[in-house]
């Protein structure tokens, strides 16, 4: 075998016992066990702060009101949907004395136009239509910035969706 | 979140029709289009080398190390604008450090590996082994420093060595045809792969990649070749540029008569996407396709070459003419990669709507780091042609063996 070949083949195995040491040091233990990808990613993300805690939560302590939801439009709807994540809520309900609630801790109560226009309002990729032309749409779609547009003069505000529609049952 | 809602909303308004929500923002950049379009060049150039080499076209002799050197400089960063594109960069090695066999994009990293280690760094490495060897001896400082490592330590130039060198080089250089094939074909498998997107899924989207990355990578050479020429103040070989010429000319036919292949199919199919896609090239890509990538990239250049299989005017102008071809058809073949990446995004999968495409100049993505990236080989270019410059090689060892250089050295 001439002399530069020899050479060449060194210089190649450097190269690949480093990309061998790189690999045996880089690749994480538990990668490939349960796919192509590191199996303990699955704890890390279990050991996340939970955030959601679920209808099943809210139902403890607001019963009448999940039963309520349960008739209309928005029964499908999760709670935390609109009322934000509930989890340090719920958890600290169920230690704490409820008349006690800390402020902190309380969930949202959105009312403003603005957040029921987040699905309502009128936005034409979500509109589909039926043979006979009419609007087919799963979610009801208003023209948030002209439906029943009613300014109070004390206050200078525009009525908000909640004073007609309850939205819990709307 | 309000804030959100309000770029939503600022968002939607600059789109049409109707569009899914991710499809609102176009995430393939400039960035994306200059990576195919490097590739190529390198595949181009790299064939154009071979033509030489294996097909023993004698009189491209003064272009052959410039056109392997010019596929190392350009293969070197042909990756980078896809790891700029990263969020995270570092994650790019995990591609290689746990192959994914069932991704062609994972596949990729060592198909890029092969081709810049076992083909390109290989085939220059034995072709310029005894000019180094011999180079080392007058060289001083850093060059020097430089010769010492890329020789390995190997100072043998004997007949023997010599002779192997050559032959080795020359299977090389026939295993990298099918390399340099199988390089950018793959680019052009990504997309064509594409089964979501009817733009880009089509079988013949490798085998396009793959002309247009010739035509592309001569047209480049074309032009390093004049331009290096007038910056040594030497004359360019006008019976070199002819065969350039003519290679360039026979080439483009093919890409052309491929692409206008694709797009006939395309008409005469008219699938459901038919009446976007209409849309789209008559619209967002008009400019970009019809008049850069058709019309100066391809009709112009084509044209042109064409009439002077017939007619020769004299060697200056057309030396002249070469050098305004070769950058149109780079020009033109920029635009097709764009007309590709980014053409294949504009539309809606729902077939009912268009996304914009608004680049950046400054940032991560925009315009100034393209075309860093598109600079940078030129800078490395400057520094191999530096370091292993081809008109300073020695004379070819066959045709007169230098007995006493190889004893001086030995001994």
């Amino acid at each position: 075998m001439p002399d530069q070949v020899k050479r060449l083949l060194v210089a190649f195995a450097i190269f690949i016992a480093i990309f061998l040491l790189a690999r045996y040091f880089l690749i994480p233990d538990s990668f490939g066990e349960l796919g192509h990808y590191r199996a303990d990613a699955i704890g890390d993300a279990e050991a996340y702060p939970l955030s959601h805690a679920g209808r099943e939560a809210c139902i403890k302590c607001h019963g009448d009101v999940v039963e309520e939801i349960s008739y209309g439009f928005h029964a499908k709807l999760s709670c935390e949907g609109c009322h934000g994540p509930a989890y340090k809520h719920a958890y600290y309900a169920e230690l704490a004395d409820p008349q006690n609630f800390p402020d902190s801790l309380m969930l949202n109560k959105p009312v403003e136009r603005d957040f029921c226009a987040r699905c309502h309002d009128r936005n034409r990729s979500r509109i589909r239509f039926a043979s006979d032309s009419t609007e087919i749409s799963q979610v009801t779609m208003v023209d948030v910035s002209d439906h029943n547009h009613f300014i109070y003069e004390e206050t200078n505000e525009i009525i908000r969706c909640v004073e007609c529609h309850y939205p819990h049952s709307p | 979140m309000e804030h959100h809602f309000q770029r939503l909303y600022e968002v939607l308004s600059q789109v049409e029709g109707y569009i899914y929500p991710n499809e609102i923002e176009l995430y393939w950049s400039v960035l994306i289009v200059q990576y195919p379009f490097i590739t190529g060049l390198v595949a181009g150039a790299f064939i154009l080398a071979s033509l030489e080499r294996v097909f023993n076209v004698k009189v491209l002799r003064p272009t052959y190390h410039l056109a392997l050197l010019t596929a190392l400089a350009f293969l070197i960063v042909a990756v980078m604008p896809l790891v700029s594109h990263l969020g995270k960069p570092f994650r790019a090695f995990e591609i290689m450090m746990t192959p994914n066999l069932n991704s062609a994009m994972a596949i990729f990293g060592f198909v890029y590996l092969w081709y810049l280690t076992v083909v390109l760094l290989l085939e220059i490495w034995f072709d310029y082994r005894r000019d180094m060897i011999l180079w080392l001896d007058q060289a001083r400082g850093f060059k020097r420093f430089m010769y010492q490592i890329l020789t390995l330590g190997s100072r043998d130039i004997s007949p023997k060595a010599l002779r192997f060198d050559d032959k080795a080089g020359y299977i090389i250089t026939v295993i990298g045809i099918p390399s340099a094939f199988l390089l950018h074909g793959y680019v052009g498998f990504i997309f064509g792969s594409i089964k979501a997107n009817p733009w880009w899924s089509s079988v013949l989207m490798p085998v396009i990649f793959l002309f247009s990355a010739m035509v592309s990578g001569i047209a480049l050479v074309l032009f390093i070749y004049m331009v290096v020429s007038r910056i040594r103040k030497v004359t360019t070989d006008i019976n070199a540029l002819d065969i350039i010429g003519k290679f360039l000319f026979y080439i483009l036919i093919m890409d052309f008569s491929l692409e206008a292949l694709d797009q006939i199919h395309r008409i005469y199919e008219a699938e459901e996407s038919f009446d976007i896609l209409h849309l789209l090239v008559n619209g967002k890509l008009f400019f970009s396709m019809f008049v850069f990538q058709i019309f100066l990239g391809t009709l112009v250049p084509l044209l042109t070459l064409g009439f002077m299989q017939f007619y020769k005017p004299a060697v200056k102008v057309r030396k002249t003419i070469y050098f305004i071809i070769s950058l149109l058809v780079l020009f033109g073949i920029f635009y097709m990669r764009w007309n590709v990446v980014i053409g294949g995004q504009l539309f809606s999968k729902s077939f009912y709507g268009f996304t914009i495409y608004k680049g950046q100049l400054i940032g991560a993505e925009g315009y100034l780091m393209a075309w860093f990236w598109f600079v940078i080989p030129f800078a490395i270019l400057a520094f191999l042609l530096w370091l292993l410059p081809p008109w300073k090689r020695h004379p070819e060892p066959e045709k007169e063996p230098d007995k006493k250089l190889t004893q001086d050295t030995a001994s």
